[in-house]
Protein backbone atom coordinates (compact mmCIF):
# COMPACT_ATOMS: atom_id res chain seq x y z
CA UNK A 1 0.00 0.00 0.00
CA UNK A 2 2.84 2.51 1.04
CA UNK A 3 4.90 1.64 -1.87
CA UNK A 4 1.64 2.43 -4.27
CA UNK A 5 1.38 5.80 -2.58
CA UNK A 6 5.16 6.68 -3.00
CA UNK A 7 4.83 5.67 -6.85
CA UNK A 8 1.58 7.69 -7.53
CA UNK A 9 3.43 10.39 -5.95
CA UNK A 10 6.66 9.96 -7.94
CA UNK A 11 4.21 10.36 -10.98
CA UNK A 12 2.58 13.40 -9.79
CA UNK A 13 5.85 14.97 -8.99
CA UNK A 14 7.42 13.95 -12.53
CA UNK A 15 4.23 15.55 -14.62
CA UNK A 16 4.24 18.89 -12.60
CA UNK A 17 8.26 19.34 -13.12
CA UNK A 18 7.61 18.79 -17.10
CA UNK A 19 5.00 21.34 -17.11
CA UNK A 20 6.38 23.38 -14.61
CA UNK A 21 9.90 22.93 -15.95
CA UNK A 22 11.85 24.87 -18.83
CA UNK A 23 12.68 21.58 -20.33
CA UNK A 24 11.56 21.11 -23.41
CA UNK A 25 8.91 18.02 -23.57
CA UNK A 26 10.45 15.99 -26.21
CA UNK A 27 13.94 15.71 -23.88
CA UNK A 28 12.13 14.88 -21.20
CA UNK A 29 8.87 13.55 -21.69
CA UNK A 30 6.12 13.16 -18.96
CA UNK A 31 4.44 10.15 -17.68
CA UNK A 32 1.48 11.16 -19.89
CA UNK A 33 3.40 11.16 -22.93
CA UNK A 34 5.49 7.81 -21.80
CA UNK A 35 2.19 5.88 -21.01
CA UNK A 36 0.94 7.21 -24.71
CA UNK A 37 4.06 6.31 -26.57
CA UNK A 38 3.85 2.75 -24.63
CA UNK A 39 0.39 2.44 -25.63
CA UNK A 40 1.55 3.27 -29.22
CA UNK A 41 4.43 0.43 -28.89
CA UNK A 42 2.29 -2.57 -27.17
CA UNK A 43 2.93 -5.10 -29.59
CA UNK A 44 6.72 -4.42 -30.00
CA UNK A 45 7.15 -3.99 -26.21
CA UNK A 46 5.71 -7.41 -25.24
CA UNK A 47 7.28 -9.17 -28.17
CA UNK A 48 10.87 -7.86 -27.05
CA UNK A 49 10.09 -8.53 -23.37
CA UNK A 50 9.08 -12.05 -24.13
CA UNK A 51 12.49 -12.44 -26.38
CA UNK A 52 14.29 -11.11 -23.75
CA UNK A 53 12.50 -13.15 -20.97
CA UNK A 54 13.40 -16.39 -22.67
CA UNK A 55 17.05 -15.01 -23.48
CA UNK A 56 17.73 -14.36 -19.50
CA UNK A 57 16.05 -17.50 -18.59
CA UNK A 58 17.87 -19.57 -20.88
CA UNK A 59 21.26 -17.21 -19.60
CA UNK A 60 20.12 -18.38 -15.81
CA UNK A 61 19.43 -21.64 -16.83
CA UNK A 62 23.00 -22.22 -17.76
CA UNK A 63 24.04 -20.66 -14.34
CA UNK A 64 22.10 -22.60 -12.70
CA UNK A 65 23.62 -25.91 -13.82
CA UNK A 66 27.37 -24.47 -14.18
CA UNK A 67 26.62 -22.44 -10.35
CA UNK A 68 25.62 -25.56 -8.71
CA UNK A 69 28.14 -28.08 -10.47
CA UNK A 70 31.27 -25.54 -9.53
CA UNK A 71 29.67 -25.03 -6.07
CA UNK A 72 29.77 -29.31 -6.07
CA UNK A 73 33.09 -28.66 -7.11
CA UNK A 74 33.87 -26.30 -4.26
CA UNK A 75 32.57 -27.64 -1.81
CA UNK A 76 34.53 -30.77 -1.68
CA UNK A 77 37.67 -29.41 -1.10
CA UNK A 78 39.16 -26.42 0.30
CA UNK A 79 42.32 -27.04 -1.96
CA UNK A 80 40.27 -26.74 -5.02
CA UNK A 81 38.07 -23.55 -3.47
CA UNK A 82 41.33 -21.41 -2.28
CA UNK A 83 42.65 -22.43 -6.35
CA UNK A 84 39.63 -21.26 -8.40
CA UNK A 85 38.03 -19.16 -6.06
CA UNK A 86 39.94 -15.75 -7.13
CA UNK A 87 38.98 -16.96 -10.56
CA UNK A 88 35.28 -16.83 -9.63
CA UNK A 89 35.48 -13.62 -8.49
CA UNK A 90 37.11 -12.27 -11.51
CA UNK A 91 34.01 -13.40 -13.23
CA UNK A 92 32.23 -10.87 -10.55
CA UNK A 93 34.46 -7.87 -11.36
CA UNK A 94 34.66 -7.65 -15.07
CA UNK A 95 32.30 -5.31 -16.33
CA UNK A 96 29.74 -6.77 -18.09
CA UNK A 97 29.57 -3.88 -20.95
CA UNK A 98 33.47 -5.50 -21.78
CA UNK A 99 32.32 -8.86 -21.10
CA UNK A 100 29.36 -8.35 -23.83
CA UNK A 101 30.98 -7.61 -27.21
CA UNK A 102 33.88 -9.97 -26.35
CA UNK A 103 31.03 -12.54 -26.46
CA UNK A 104 29.19 -11.25 -29.62
CA UNK A 105 32.04 -11.35 -31.62
CA UNK A 106 32.46 -15.15 -30.41
CA UNK A 107 29.93 -16.56 -30.94
CA UNK A 108 28.06 -14.86 -33.47
CA UNK A 109 24.88 -12.01 -33.17
CA UNK A 110 22.32 -14.45 -32.23
CA UNK A 111 20.64 -15.61 -29.12
CA UNK A 112 23.27 -18.23 -27.66
CA UNK A 113 25.38 -14.85 -27.48
CA UNK A 114 22.93 -13.15 -25.73
CA UNK A 115 21.93 -15.79 -23.00
CA UNK A 116 25.55 -16.01 -22.74
CA UNK A 117 26.46 -12.84 -21.49
CA UNK A 118 23.04 -13.02 -19.73
CA UNK A 119 24.92 -16.26 -17.98
CA UNK A 120 28.14 -14.93 -17.04
CA UNK A 121 26.46 -11.71 -15.01
CA UNK A 122 24.05 -14.24 -12.85
CA UNK A 123 26.73 -16.65 -12.71
CA UNK A 124 28.34 -15.72 -9.90
CA UNK A 125 26.03 -15.32 -7.18
CA UNK A 126 24.36 -18.50 -7.57
CA UNK A 127 28.51 -19.88 -7.17
CA UNK A 128 28.91 -18.36 -4.05
CA UNK A 129 25.58 -18.48 -2.48
CA UNK A 130 25.74 -22.59 -2.88
CA UNK A 131 28.78 -23.24 -1.78
CA UNK A 132 28.21 -21.26 1.31
CA UNK A 133 24.72 -23.55 1.57
CA UNK A 134 27.01 -26.80 1.10
CA UNK A 135 29.82 -26.07 3.63
CA UNK A 136 27.69 -23.70 6.34
CA UNK A 137 26.23 -26.79 7.91
CA UNK A 138 24.72 -27.04 12.12
CA UNK A 139 27.82 -28.71 13.88
CA UNK A 140 25.92 -30.95 15.73
CA UNK A 141 23.91 -32.33 12.44
CA UNK A 142 27.63 -33.01 11.22
CA UNK A 143 28.30 -34.65 14.44
CA UNK A 144 24.95 -36.81 14.23
CA UNK A 145 25.50 -38.13 10.96
CA UNK A 146 29.68 -39.06 11.51
CA UNK A 147 28.28 -40.52 14.88
CA UNK A 148 25.98 -43.09 12.76
CA UNK A 149 28.95 -43.98 10.26
CA UNK A 150 27.76 -41.64 7.60
CA UNK A 151 29.50 -41.81 3.92
CA UNK A 152 31.06 -38.83 2.29
CA UNK A 153 28.15 -39.17 0.13
CA UNK A 154 25.27 -39.86 2.14
CA UNK A 155 26.30 -36.77 4.09
CA UNK A 156 26.25 -34.91 0.83
CA UNK A 157 23.08 -35.94 -0.17
CA UNK A 158 20.99 -36.45 2.69
CA UNK A 159 22.53 -33.36 4.67
CA UNK A 160 24.52 -31.26 2.78
CA UNK A 161 22.32 -30.69 -0.78
CA UNK A 162 19.35 -30.15 0.80
CA UNK A 163 20.43 -27.55 3.78
CA UNK A 164 21.75 -25.33 0.36
CA UNK A 165 18.78 -25.33 -0.96
CA UNK A 166 17.59 -21.93 0.85
CA UNK A 167 20.80 -20.64 -0.25
CA UNK A 168 20.80 -21.89 -3.98
CA UNK A 169 17.36 -19.65 -4.14
CA UNK A 170 18.54 -17.00 -1.93
CA UNK A 171 20.82 -16.97 -5.10
CA UNK A 172 18.81 -17.66 -8.06
CA UNK A 173 16.81 -14.61 -6.72
CA UNK A 174 19.93 -12.28 -6.81
CA UNK A 175 20.74 -13.58 -10.21
CA UNK A 176 17.15 -13.60 -11.98
CA UNK A 177 17.55 -9.78 -12.10
CA UNK A 178 20.96 -9.65 -13.20
CA UNK A 179 20.33 -12.35 -15.57
CA UNK A 180 17.67 -9.58 -17.32
CA UNK A 181 19.83 -6.87 -17.12
CA UNK A 182 22.91 -9.15 -19.07
CA UNK A 183 20.26 -9.94 -21.67
CA UNK A 184 19.81 -6.61 -21.96
CA UNK A 185 22.61 -5.46 -22.39
CA UNK A 186 23.76 -8.64 -25.10
CA UNK A 187 20.61 -7.28 -26.99
CA UNK A 188 22.01 -3.44 -26.81
CA UNK A 189 25.36 -4.83 -28.35
CA UNK A 190 24.14 -7.21 -31.12
CA UNK A 191 21.62 -4.11 -31.99
CA UNK A 192 19.91 -3.93 -35.25
CA UNK A 193 17.74 -7.03 -36.29
CA UNK A 194 17.44 -8.19 -32.77
CA UNK A 195 13.82 -8.01 -31.57
CA UNK A 196 14.99 -7.23 -27.71
CA UNK A 197 14.37 -4.98 -25.63
CA UNK A 198 17.85 -4.51 -25.15
CA UNK A 199 18.01 -3.75 -29.19
CA UNK A 200 14.97 -1.92 -28.84
CA UNK A 201 16.25 0.86 -26.36
CA UNK A 202 19.50 0.97 -28.29
CA UNK A 203 17.33 1.74 -31.43
CA UNK A 204 15.27 4.67 -29.66
CA UNK A 205 17.92 6.27 -28.28
CA UNK A 206 19.42 6.77 -31.53
CA UNK A 207 16.42 8.12 -32.87
CA UNK A 208 16.19 10.17 -29.59
CA UNK A 209 12.68 9.27 -29.56
CA UNK A 210 12.69 9.79 -25.36
CA UNK A 211 9.21 9.32 -24.58
CA UNK A 212 9.34 5.75 -26.48
CA UNK A 213 12.94 4.88 -24.86
CA UNK A 214 11.42 6.02 -21.33
CA UNK A 215 8.63 3.27 -22.19
CA UNK A 216 11.00 0.31 -23.22
CA UNK A 217 13.06 1.17 -19.94
CA UNK A 218 10.10 0.95 -17.67
CA UNK A 219 9.38 -1.88 -19.27
CA UNK A 220 12.58 -3.65 -18.84
CA UNK A 221 12.40 -2.73 -15.20
CA UNK A 222 9.31 -3.77 -15.03
CA UNK A 223 10.65 -7.17 -16.36
CA UNK A 224 13.26 -7.65 -13.94
CA UNK A 225 11.23 -6.87 -10.79
CA UNK A 226 8.58 -9.23 -11.70
CA UNK A 227 11.44 -12.02 -12.33
CA UNK A 228 12.72 -11.25 -9.24
CA UNK A 229 8.87 -11.61 -7.53
CA UNK A 230 8.11 -14.82 -9.50
CA UNK A 231 11.59 -16.49 -8.52
CA UNK A 232 11.02 -15.58 -4.39
CA UNK A 233 7.04 -17.03 -4.82
CA UNK A 234 8.44 -19.94 -6.56
CA UNK A 235 11.64 -20.50 -4.45
CA UNK A 236 9.62 -19.79 -0.93
CA UNK A 237 6.66 -21.92 -1.48
CA UNK A 238 8.79 -24.47 -2.73
CA UNK A 239 10.93 -24.63 0.37
CA UNK A 240 7.92 -24.43 2.63
CA UNK A 241 5.52 -27.36 1.22
CA UNK A 242 9.15 -29.46 0.21
CA UNK A 243 11.13 -28.71 2.56
CA UNK A 244 10.03 -27.40 5.61
CA UNK A 245 12.61 -24.29 5.23
CA UNK A 246 11.98 -20.73 4.92
CA UNK A 247 13.94 -18.43 2.18
CA UNK A 248 15.28 -15.86 4.84
CA UNK A 249 16.77 -12.69 3.61
CA UNK A 250 20.26 -12.46 2.49
CA UNK B 1 22.81 -55.23 24.47
CA UNK B 2 22.55 -54.25 28.47
CA UNK B 3 21.85 -57.39 30.60
CA UNK B 4 18.79 -56.50 33.08
CA UNK B 5 20.52 -58.01 36.20
CA UNK B 6 20.24 -57.18 39.23
CA UNK B 7 21.69 -53.93 40.77
CA UNK B 8 24.27 -56.21 43.13
CA UNK B 9 25.75 -57.47 40.22
CA UNK B 10 29.66 -56.94 39.77
CA UNK B 11 28.90 -55.18 36.22
CA UNK B 12 32.16 -54.62 33.38
CA UNK B 13 32.48 -50.71 33.20
CA UNK B 14 31.07 -49.30 29.90
CA UNK B 15 33.74 -46.85 29.57
CA UNK B 16 37.88 -47.00 31.42
CA UNK B 17 39.58 -43.79 30.84
CA UNK B 18 42.76 -44.02 32.02
CA UNK B 19 45.18 -40.75 32.32
CA UNK B 20 43.64 -39.40 29.34
CA UNK B 21 44.68 -35.95 27.55
CA UNK B 22 43.03 -34.04 25.01
CA UNK B 23 44.90 -31.30 23.77
CA UNK B 24 43.78 -29.47 20.66
CA UNK B 25 46.80 -28.40 18.09
CA UNK B 26 48.18 -25.07 18.89
CA UNK B 27 46.22 -24.68 22.40
CA UNK B 28 48.74 -23.78 25.45
CA UNK B 29 47.37 -26.18 27.43
CA UNK B 30 45.67 -29.43 27.64
CA UNK B 31 41.43 -29.46 27.74
CA UNK B 32 42.31 -32.61 29.85
CA UNK B 33 44.85 -34.22 31.52
CA UNK B 34 45.11 -37.28 33.79
CA UNK B 35 41.12 -37.85 33.60
CA UNK B 36 40.03 -41.18 35.02
CA UNK B 37 36.92 -42.12 35.04
CA UNK B 38 34.95 -45.76 35.01
CA UNK B 39 31.53 -46.00 34.10
CA UNK B 40 29.40 -48.54 35.17
CA UNK B 41 27.38 -50.48 32.44
CA UNK B 42 23.58 -49.73 33.39
CA UNK B 43 24.34 -46.85 35.64
CA UNK B 44 22.94 -43.65 35.06
CA UNK B 45 25.89 -40.77 35.33
CA UNK B 46 25.91 -36.78 35.61
CA UNK B 47 29.07 -34.97 34.82
CA UNK B 48 28.86 -31.37 36.40
CA UNK B 49 31.60 -28.55 36.41
CA UNK B 50 32.26 -24.93 36.06
CA UNK B 51 31.60 -23.62 32.90
CA UNK B 52 33.87 -24.17 30.11
CA UNK B 53 35.70 -28.00 32.15
CA UNK B 54 34.84 -29.72 29.00
CA UNK B 55 32.13 -31.60 30.05
CA UNK B 56 30.57 -31.45 25.94
CA UNK B 57 33.65 -32.01 25.56
CA UNK B 58 34.50 -35.08 27.24
CA UNK B 59 30.81 -36.25 26.11
CA UNK B 60 32.09 -36.13 22.17
CA UNK B 61 35.06 -38.15 23.10
CA UNK B 62 33.07 -40.67 24.61
CA UNK B 63 31.31 -40.59 21.69
CA UNK B 64 34.17 -41.07 19.45
CA UNK B 65 33.63 -37.74 17.79
CA UNK B 66 36.79 -36.93 18.99
CA UNK B 67 40.01 -38.52 19.58
CA UNK B 68 42.19 -38.68 22.44
CA UNK B 69 45.93 -37.32 22.31
CA UNK B 70 46.84 -39.06 25.01
CA UNK B 71 45.83 -41.90 27.47
CA UNK B 72 43.19 -44.40 27.36
CA UNK B 73 39.92 -44.22 26.43
CA UNK B 74 38.24 -48.07 26.45
CA UNK B 75 34.90 -48.27 25.27
CA UNK B 76 33.63 -52.23 26.42
CA UNK B 77 30.89 -53.18 24.52
CA UNK B 78 29.39 -56.69 23.44
CA UNK B 79 28.70 -55.24 20.07
CA UNK B 80 31.10 -54.71 17.28
CA UNK B 81 29.78 -52.25 15.82
CA UNK B 82 30.66 -49.91 19.06
CA UNK B 83 30.17 -46.50 17.05
CA UNK B 84 26.45 -46.99 16.12
CA UNK B 85 25.61 -48.24 19.25
CA UNK B 86 25.76 -44.48 20.95
CA UNK B 87 23.12 -42.60 21.04
CA UNK B 88 23.20 -39.18 21.29
CA UNK B 89 20.95 -36.58 22.18
CA UNK B 90 22.15 -32.92 21.56
CA UNK B 91 21.41 -29.60 23.71
CA UNK B 92 19.43 -28.69 20.39
CA UNK B 93 16.90 -31.47 18.86
CA UNK B 94 18.52 -31.11 15.69
CA UNK B 95 16.27 -32.57 13.50
CA UNK B 96 16.15 -32.30 9.47
CA UNK B 97 13.29 -29.86 8.84
CA UNK B 98 12.73 -31.65 5.46
CA UNK B 99 11.55 -34.62 7.13
CA UNK B 100 8.74 -35.60 8.86
CA UNK B 101 9.23 -37.02 12.78
CA UNK B 102 8.84 -41.00 11.32
CA UNK B 103 11.90 -40.40 8.96
CA UNK B 104 13.70 -38.05 11.39
CA UNK B 105 13.61 -40.97 13.57
CA UNK B 106 14.65 -43.93 10.59
CA UNK B 107 17.59 -41.45 10.05
CA UNK B 108 20.50 -43.32 11.87
CA UNK B 109 19.39 -46.71 10.22
CA UNK B 110 19.86 -45.22 6.52
CA UNK B 111 23.45 -44.02 7.37
CA UNK B 112 26.42 -46.09 7.56
CA UNK B 113 28.25 -48.26 4.98
CA UNK B 114 25.66 -50.95 6.59
CA UNK B 115 22.70 -48.85 5.32
CA UNK B 116 19.45 -50.63 5.02
CA UNK B 117 20.80 -53.52 6.87
CA UNK B 118 18.42 -52.64 9.95
CA UNK B 119 15.09 -51.54 9.99
CA UNK B 120 12.32 -50.75 12.08
CA UNK B 121 8.86 -51.44 11.24
CA UNK B 122 6.01 -48.35 11.59
CA UNK B 123 4.88 -50.50 14.48
CA UNK B 124 7.94 -50.39 16.18
CA UNK B 125 8.65 -46.56 15.15
CA UNK B 126 5.47 -45.56 16.52
CA UNK B 127 6.06 -47.85 19.98
CA UNK B 128 9.29 -45.56 20.19
CA UNK B 129 7.80 -42.62 19.85
CA UNK B 130 4.89 -43.17 22.74
CA UNK B 131 7.75 -44.58 24.83
CA UNK B 132 9.31 -40.60 24.64
CA UNK B 133 6.23 -39.26 24.99
CA UNK B 134 4.75 -38.71 21.60
CA UNK B 135 2.16 -40.40 20.24
CA UNK B 136 1.23 -42.26 16.44
CA UNK B 137 -0.30 -38.79 15.31
CA UNK B 138 2.81 -37.59 15.37
CA UNK B 139 4.97 -39.68 13.24
CA UNK B 140 3.33 -37.73 9.66
CA UNK B 141 4.04 -34.14 10.86
CA UNK B 142 7.08 -32.30 10.29
CA UNK B 143 9.65 -30.85 12.89
CA UNK B 144 7.91 -27.49 12.24
CA UNK B 145 4.00 -28.79 13.28
CA UNK B 146 5.99 -30.06 16.26
CA UNK B 147 6.89 -27.50 19.72
CA UNK B 148 10.78 -27.59 21.27
CA UNK B 149 9.28 -30.23 24.00
CA UNK B 150 8.09 -32.79 21.56
CA UNK B 151 11.08 -32.15 19.24
CA UNK B 152 13.58 -32.80 21.80
CA UNK B 153 11.31 -35.94 22.46
CA UNK B 154 11.56 -37.13 19.30
CA UNK B 155 15.04 -36.42 19.12
CA UNK B 156 15.68 -38.67 22.09
CA UNK B 157 13.19 -41.46 20.07
CA UNK B 158 16.14 -40.99 17.22
CA UNK B 159 19.23 -41.66 19.73
CA UNK B 160 16.96 -45.03 20.76
CA UNK B 161 16.23 -46.01 17.12
CA UNK B 162 19.20 -47.45 16.46
CA UNK B 163 18.92 -50.02 19.72
CA UNK B 164 21.70 -48.44 21.49
CA UNK B 165 23.52 -49.52 24.75
CA UNK B 166 24.56 -46.27 25.65
CA UNK B 167 22.70 -42.83 25.62
CA UNK B 168 24.69 -39.75 26.00
CA UNK B 169 22.56 -36.42 26.74
CA UNK B 170 24.71 -33.17 26.14
CA UNK B 171 22.51 -30.86 27.88
CA UNK B 172 19.65 -31.69 26.40
CA UNK B 173 17.42 -29.94 28.62
CA UNK B 174 18.85 -26.70 28.32
CA UNK B 175 17.17 -24.87 25.58
CA UNK B 176 13.07 -25.68 27.37
CA UNK B 177 11.29 -23.68 30.01
CA UNK B 178 11.62 -24.75 33.49
CA UNK B 179 8.48 -27.06 33.88
CA UNK B 180 8.85 -28.87 30.55
CA UNK B 181 11.93 -28.90 31.78
CA UNK B 182 11.40 -31.03 34.97
CA UNK B 183 8.84 -33.46 33.03
CA UNK B 184 11.05 -34.32 30.71
CA UNK B 185 13.53 -34.85 33.51
CA UNK B 186 11.09 -37.54 34.76
CA UNK B 187 9.99 -38.75 31.83
CA UNK B 188 13.63 -39.29 30.69
CA UNK B 189 14.94 -40.67 34.26
CA UNK B 190 11.39 -43.69 33.81
CA UNK B 191 12.49 -44.40 30.26
CA UNK B 192 16.36 -44.95 31.55
CA UNK B 193 14.74 -47.22 34.60
CA UNK B 194 12.68 -49.33 31.80
CA UNK B 195 15.43 -49.64 29.30
CA UNK B 196 18.17 -50.21 31.62
CA UNK B 197 20.75 -48.32 29.33
CA UNK B 198 24.17 -46.71 30.31
CA UNK B 199 23.16 -43.14 30.59
CA UNK B 200 25.24 -40.30 30.05
CA UNK B 201 24.36 -36.99 31.14
CA UNK B 202 26.29 -33.35 30.84
CA UNK B 203 24.48 -30.90 32.86
CA UNK B 204 25.46 -27.37 34.63
CA UNK B 205 22.05 -28.20 36.71
CA UNK B 206 22.79 -29.40 39.63
CA UNK B 207 19.32 -30.24 40.80
CA UNK B 208 18.89 -32.19 37.47
CA UNK B 209 22.15 -34.29 38.07
CA UNK B 210 21.08 -35.35 41.32
CA UNK B 211 17.62 -35.91 40.19
CA UNK B 212 18.42 -37.72 37.36
CA UNK B 213 21.39 -40.10 38.24
CA UNK B 214 22.83 -42.70 40.46
CA UNK B 215 26.19 -40.88 40.20
CA UNK B 216 27.48 -37.50 40.01
CA UNK B 217 30.94 -36.77 38.41
CA UNK B 218 33.06 -33.15 39.06
CA UNK B 219 35.17 -32.10 36.57
CA UNK B 220 37.03 -29.26 37.48
CA UNK B 221 40.30 -27.39 37.30
CA UNK B 222 42.86 -26.43 34.54
CA UNK B 223 43.44 -28.32 32.67
CA UNK B 224 40.32 -30.64 33.75
CA UNK B 225 39.90 -33.75 35.41
CA UNK B 226 37.43 -35.86 37.76
CA UNK B 227 37.71 -33.70 41.00
CA UNK B 228 34.38 -35.41 42.47
CA UNK B 229 32.37 -38.24 42.35
CA UNK B 230 29.60 -38.54 44.63
CA UNK B 231 26.48 -41.59 44.87
CA UNK B 232 23.54 -40.39 44.60
CA UNK B 233 21.84 -42.52 47.76
CA UNK B 234 17.86 -41.48 45.82
CA UNK B 235 15.64 -45.06 45.11
CA UNK B 236 15.99 -46.69 41.34
CA UNK B 237 12.31 -45.42 40.87
CA UNK B 238 12.02 -41.96 41.07
CA UNK B 239 9.11 -39.67 40.82
CA UNK B 240 8.01 -36.23 40.76
CA UNK B 241 7.56 -36.26 44.88
CA UNK B 242 11.55 -37.48 45.19
CA UNK B 243 12.15 -33.80 44.60
CA UNK B 244 10.52 -32.54 47.70
CA UNK B 245 12.36 -36.14 49.77
CA UNK B 246 15.23 -35.30 52.42
CA UNK B 247 17.36 -37.72 50.68
CA UNK B 248 17.46 -35.58 47.62
CA UNK B 249 18.08 -32.46 49.36
CA UNK B 250 20.83 -34.39 51.12
CA UNK B 251 22.72 -34.96 47.88
CA UNK B 252 21.96 -31.85 46.39
CA UNK B 253 23.88 -30.52 49.08
CA UNK B 254 27.07 -32.92 49.21
CA UNK B 255 27.20 -32.21 45.41
CA UNK B 256 26.53 -28.36 45.67
CA UNK B 257 29.96 -28.60 48.03
CA UNK B 258 31.72 -30.72 45.83
CA UNK B 259 31.43 -28.15 42.74
CA UNK B 260 32.19 -25.36 45.69
CA UNK B 261 35.38 -26.90 46.42
CA UNK B 262 36.17 -27.26 43.11
CA UNK B 263 39.42 -25.41 42.81
CA UNK B 264 40.78 -23.35 39.53
CA UNK B 265 44.27 -25.52 40.38
CA UNK B 266 42.51 -28.48 40.45
CA UNK B 267 42.01 -31.23 43.08
CA UNK B 268 43.37 -34.95 43.48
CA UNK B 269 40.76 -37.27 44.02
CA UNK B 270 39.91 -40.91 44.38
CA UNK B 271 37.56 -42.03 41.13
CA UNK B 272 35.87 -45.23 40.65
Amino acid sequence: MREILVFVLLVVVWQLTVWLGSIHPVLFPGPAAVATAAWKLRLDLLEATFRTALAAFTGLSISVIVGTLSAFVFSQSTLIRRALYPYAVLLQTIPIIAIAPIVIVSFGRGFFSIALVSSVISLFPIITNTTTGLLQIDPNLLDLFRLNGATRLQTLLKLRVPCSLPFLFSGIRIASGSAIVGAIVGEFFVGSGQPGLGAMIQRKSASLDMAELYATVFTSTALGTLAFAAVSLLGESLLRRRFGMSLGGR
Amino acid sequence: MPSPSSASDKRPPAFALRNLELRFSGAERPVFQNLCLDVVDGEFLSIVGPSGCGKSTLLKMLAGLLMPSGGELNRCSSSADSLSRIGFVFQHPTLLPWRTALDNLLLPLELGPDAGERRLSRTECEELLLQVGLTAADADKRPSELSGGMQMRLSLARALATGPDVLLLDEPFAAVDDLLRLRLQEDVRQLYERKHLTTILVTHNLHEAVFMSDRVVVLGGSPSKVVDSISVSGPRSRSAEYRQSPAFYNDLRSVTAALFRTPVSGKESGDA
